[in-house]
């Protein structure tokens, strides 16, 4: 697999191949990236194919990353589907039904398992954006600190604090939601 | 790019915060818990620390129930729709290069200008909008009345007057303005359009402006411009009047007015500047602009020639005669306003029928024929009614050949009305003026007036902007006493 650099260079040019090869790399950790974060598959692949829609604008605008592109891909896919969880206004009935389709013999534990699905994801938009984006890479993408650190333009140890803080926050948001 | 892996499940031991500290603590026991650890389990490997630690852990487990694997997506036809695309746009890219019209993509020079164009551009856009603001103000300052820019022209000299630096810096600009206001008139005159009487209402405001900011400087700075004041009188009059000798008799009428107007200003003036330190300027009105007329008749019969020739000289003196004390004093008793009506077009219409029996000479021979000027003064009564429309009175007069003249005072209307009173007085006692004290009778006919009867215009100007000058104008109001004009022709004949 080639350097994002050298990819990102040809990218510029519309080199097919190098962007076939961007997609090839990053679509699928995109795709589950939103997935995760919003528990919708069909979202989440129209959400993926508008990120990389938006690489070629700003490539086609001379407006695209420069040296770090998973960065900007993640940013760009956080962005959308932070904006697509609030157009939604938590349409939670639709992952429930899909669930309880994909699993006819136990229905219950499917209904128990979208109800934390969605008590979590609730918890979780209530964090700030970047905590949202550690949440996500760190504990549910299980990427490392220096990982996520390249990606959100921050070191280690400004992961790990970011990392405490946020599940100090979800967890008065859960205990506030268990509470209510 | 590494997923995972990275933390050792159960192997962690009992540990203090130490140098790792409790966020590289709650990472690594995050890390355990990741790897399928239980949260009590892996934080009572972390002894005090563990219970702090718990909490936390337990949110990292429940957060394992969004790791599922997402449902399969058909990422392969986005791909297709993905690649599609980026082909579009490099032919696009490539069609510009070929028509040699380059974005900004194909030349990467140009993404650093692409940064600092638009700083560039609005600086650009700034400057534009500046340039235009100049450029319309450099118009308006050649611009006339009546023309669309004047208003800009006279906003942007209240703005260099609201923004002067100082008290004599404003009074610089007045008399630069009120220059300007006479100099508008001239080329009004020349370009063959009479002023209107608004432009000859706005030369009077300014002129008031001037002198009233002129009489709030220190006595030296006072006596310069008074000085100047008086010199830029004296070569406007001069120049008005060869003006008037080829306008039309339409155009002469209003030139009429201002000549009136600055013949006033100039004897006001150089009375102030026999002793600046009394120069005192009454809130209100011009006093020499409601004696326009009788000044010039005045002027005539002592120094006619003089006018002129004293008038430029910088440091002119009190020239005027005698007449000069008795006047100061006239004006306060005149105050009565509404009498001055009447007299007023019933002067004018006399003065005229003298002489003038053709529209144009009739300016001309009223000045000369000041002898007639006690004529009128009789004759006053017929006028009486038209006072309203002067214009009107000439008419009846016609008669009398004078029928033009009248004409003249229509225009000037506010700027003239006030020299009327002085006629009907002036007549009689032209030299006697001083003496006039038995006024009374003509004060009532025209309460301001009375003191304009003797002394002929030279004395009503003097003393006006002195002291009394707001009495004065009250009457003016009535009409234009151009017969008084004709005076100063005399002295030509």
């Amino acid at each position: 697999m080639q350097d994002d650099g050298l990819l990102l260079e040809r990218a510029q040019a519309f080199d097919l191949d190098a962007l076939a090869s961007i997609y090839d790399k990053y679509a699928p950790p995109i795709y589950r990236y939103i997935f995760r974060y919003l528990g919708d598959g069909p979202l989440a692949e129209d959400i993926t194919g508008e990120v990389f829609a938006r690489l070629l604008d700003a490539i086609e605008r001379g407006k695209g990353p420069r040296d770090n592109l998973s960065a900007w891909l993640y940013r760009v896919a956080h962005n959308l589907a932070v904006d697509h969880l609030r157009q939604r206004s938590h349409a939670e009935g639709l992952p429930l039904e899909e669930g309880l389709m994909a699993a006819p013999d136990d229905p219950t534990a499917v209904v128990e398992k979208r109800l934390a699905q969605q008590r979590l994801r609730a918890a979780i938009s209530h964090l700030t954006p970047i905590q949202q984006q550690v949440i996500v890479l760190k504990f549910l993408e299980g990427f490392s600190n220096e990982e996520v650190g390249k990606i959100l333009g921050k070191r280690e140890g400004a992961v790990k604090s970011l990392q405490h803080r946020a599940l100090a926050s979800l967890r008065r948001i859960l205990q506030k939601q268990e509470g209510a | 790019m590494t997923v995972r892996g990275k933390w050792n499940v159960g192997t962690q031991r009992d540990v203090g915060e130490g140098s790792l500290g409790f966020e590289g603590l709650l990472d690594q026991a995050a890390g355990a818990v990741l790897q399928g650890g239980d949260p009590a389990a892996v934080a009572s490997q972390y002894g005090e620390v563990g219970s702090r630690l718990r909490p936390l852990l337990e949110v990292v487990a429940q957060l394992q129930v969004l790791r599922e694997p997402p449902p399969a997506a058909s990422l392969a036809a986005a791909r297709v729709r993905f690649l599609a695309r980026a082909q579009d746009l490099r032919a696009r890219r490539a069609a510009r290069r070929s028509r040699g019209s380059p974005g900004i993509v194909a030349w990467p020079w140009l993404r650093l200008g692409d940064a600092l164009l638009r700083p560039v551009m609005s600086l650009l856009l700034v400057a534009l909008l500046f340039s235009l603001v100049g450029y319309t103000a450099q118009a308006a300052s050649a611009s006339l009345p009546g023309s669309p820019l004047y208003p800009v022209k006279l906003a942007v000299e209240r703005t260099q007057v609201a923004l002067a630096a100082d008290q004599e810096a404003e009074a610089h600009l007045e008399v630069t303005f009120a220059a300007r206001r006479l100099d508008e008139i001239h080329h009004l005159a020349e370009s063959g359009r009479p002023p209107d009487p608004v432009a000859l209402q706005r030369l009077e405001r300014q002129w008031a402006a001037t002198l009233k900011a002129i009489a709030l400087l220190r006595s030296d700075r006072k006596a310069l411009l008074l000085a100047q004041t008086l010199e830029t009188l004296s070569s406007e009059r001069e120049s008005l009047r060869r003006l008037m000798d080829r306008a039309s008799p339409e155009v002469r009428e209003r030139l009429q007015a201002a000549l009136l107007l600055t013949e006033g200003l100039e004897l006001t003036v150089r009375k102030a500047l026999a002793n600046p330190d009394e120069f005192r300027w009454p809130e209100g009105h011009l006093p020499a602009v409601a004696h326009p007329l009788p000044a010039a008749s005045p002027e005539t019969p002592t120094p006619t020639p003089g006018v002129e020739g004293p008038a430029p000289s910088p440091t002119p003196e009190p020239p005027t005669p005698t007449p000069t004390p008795p006047e100061v004093q006239r004006p306060q008793p005149t105050p009565t306003p509404p009498p001055a009506p009447s007299p007023t077009a019933t002067p004018l219409p006399p003065t005229a029928t003298p002489k003038p029996t053709k529209p144009p000479k009739p300016t001309r021979t009223p000045t000369a024929t000041p002898v007639p000027t006690a004529t009128p003064t009789a004759e006053p009564p017929t006028p009486t009614p038209t006072e309203p429309v002067p214009a009107e009175t000439p008419t009846a007069t016609p008669t009398p050949t004078a029928g033009s003249t009248p004409q003249p005072f229509e225009p000037p209307p506010p700027v003239l009305t006030p020299p009327t009173p002085t006629p009907t007085p002036t007549c009689t006692p032209t030299e006697t003026p001083t003496a006039e004290p038995p006024t009374p009778t003509p004060t009532e006919t025209v309460p301001a007036e009375t003191p304009t009867p003797t002394p002929t215009l030279a004395a009503d100007y003097t003393p006006q902007p002195f002291e009394p000058p707001p009495p004065t104008l009250t009457p003016r109001p009535p009409k234009p006493p151009p017969p008084i004009l004709p005076p100063p022709p005399v002295a030509n004949d």
